[in-house]
This record gives C-alpha cells, sequence and structure tokens, in this order.
C-alpha cells in the first residue's frame, strides 16, 4: 500500500516536470535578454564619439594625424561590440544597427583622413550624425527586459 | 475540456498581453519617433551650418543627405526590436494558458 502511494506520487512528479519542460522548451524568443555588457559598451562608444569631435572643435591643430590613434581605438570599441552582439540570439536587427554606426564612422574617418584638416562646422556634422546612429542602438537594448 | 472555451481564453490572453504590453511600449516607440525629429533638428542645422560657412562642399553635404537614409532605417530596426518584444510576450503568455488547460484535464493519479 504504502509503495503505490510512492509510485503515484513520482508519477505526479513525473509530469508535472514533464509539463514544465514542456512550457519553457514552447517558450519563444524573437529577442535577446537585456545586456548592460552591450549596454554600457554602447554609451562608452557615443561617449568616446562625442569626446574625439568635441577636442577636434576646440583645438587648432585639426589635422586627421593627431587623432588616428583616437579613431583606432573607437574602430576597435565598435568592432568588440559587433563581435559581443553576434554572440546573443535573436540579435539580428541590433548587430545590424552597430553595423550601420561602423559604416558611418567609418566613412567619416576615411573623409577627415582624405581631406586632413576638417573644419569646426564638419567635426559637429559628423558628432551629429553618428550620434543619431547610436541612439538607437540604445532605445533597442533598453526596450529588452 | 471544451477546447473551444480554451482556445478561446488563448486568444483572450493574446489580445490582453497585446493590449497590456502595446501601453507600455508606446512610449518606447514614441520616444523613438521624437528621437528621430529632434536629432533631425540638430543634423541639419549643423548641415546648413557646415554649408554656409563655406567650409563643405556640394559633395559633403550630398554624402550627408544620403546618410539620412540609414538614419532612419537605424531608428525603424528600433521599432522592429519593440514589436518582436511586444509579440514574444504575447505568444508565452497564450501558450502557457494552453499549456495550463491541458494539464488541467490530465489525470491527477
Amino acid at each position: 500500500m504504502f509503495v503505490l502511494s510512492k509510485i503515484k506520487v513520482m508519477k505526479k512528479l513525473l509530469l508535472f516536470i514533464l509539463l514544465s519542460a514542456t512550457l519553457f522548451s514552447c517558450m519563444i524568443h524573437l529577442v535577446p535578454a537585456k545586456s548592460p555588457i552591450a549596454l554600457v559598451s554602447t554609451q562608452n562608444i557615443q561617449k568616446d564619439i562625442g569626446s574625439l569631435y568635441d577636442r577636434i572643435m576646440v583645438s587648432s591643430d585639426k589635422t586627421w594625424n593627431t587623432y588616428a590613434l583616437d579613431y583606432t581605438a573607437i574602430d576597435v570599441e565598435i568592432d568588440s561590440l559587433i563581435s559581443y552582439d553576434k554572440t546573443r540570439s535573436n540579435v539580428s536587427n541590433i548587430v545590424h544597427q552597430v553595423i550601420l554606426l561602423q559604416s558611418a564612422f567609418t566613412e567619416y574617418e576615411g573623409e577627415h583622413k582624405a581631406k586632413g584638416r576638417i573644419a569646426t562646422s564638419e567635426a559637429k556634422v559628423y558628432k551629429s550624425y553618428l550620434n543619431s546612429f547610436i541612439k538607437p542602438i540604445l532605445i533597442s537594448e533598453n526596450s529588452l527586459k | 475540456m471544451d477546447i473551444k472555451q480554451v482556445l478561446t481564453d488563448t486568444l483572450n490572453a493574446i489580445k490582453q498581453s497585446l493590449l497590456n504590453t502595446l501601453g507600455s511600449t508606446e512610449g518606447q516607440v514614441v520616444n523613438v519617433a521624437e528621437s528621430y525629429v529632434l536629432d533631425g533638428e540638430d543634423r541639419i542645422s549643423a548641415l546648413l551650418e557646415a554649408m554656409s560657412s563655406g567650409e563643405s562642399d556640394i559633395k559633403f553635404l550630398l554624402r550627408r543627405l544620403a546618410d539620412e537614409k540609414n538614419i532612419l532605417l537605424g531608428q525603424l530596426l528600433s521599432i522592429e526590436v519593440i514589436a518582436k518584444g511586444v509579440a514574444e510576450n504575447a505568444i508565452n503568455n497564450a501558450q502557457a494558458i494552453l499549456l495550463n488547460a491541458i494539464k488541467s484535464v490530465l489525470p491527477q493519479n
């Protein structure tokens, strides 16, 4: 009698575990989980891009050579963010957004390098445009749970 | 088990979930739209300033105007991420209701 009761309890437990596992495996994931790492990384990129162009705007030396290392450092930061994001699931839209930022940053760096020296007003344009590429990434990350 | 009732409950859960989540995400979508307008004002002002100062040429202007397309794409991708989050929530809530209904009619012993 005691053994039979124990089997019943075990059966109920197994059924419960099975249904819970089914429920969990049936959960759909269309967006990634919020990532504090990606969020902080994006905020750092925003800060560093802002700082780069602010320095160019106030400096009398606006030649590409002076800021080449800053450009490279930001390039690496954006690359790292893309690599990190690619390790997350369901993140294609955000990766696409970071790639748009990378393309714009590379283009602006290329323009600065080709001209040798940019004007204050151009640095302001670059900062403003790059900020418009970064903000949507922050909005996407902040919308995640 | 009233299957029609279970499916109706599941559908209602989707509707309710969509209404709840859409309410809470409305602000996020408004943020995207507002950010496009406010930042757009900054961008275009800076661009016009660069052009009127004579420091930039027409090629610079045309390249930035081409960038506007990608900026808008970036903004719309945010709306897609928000919408996918809403859909994920609704589907998972409905799935839980369906499985719970089935669980409740399974033999207890």
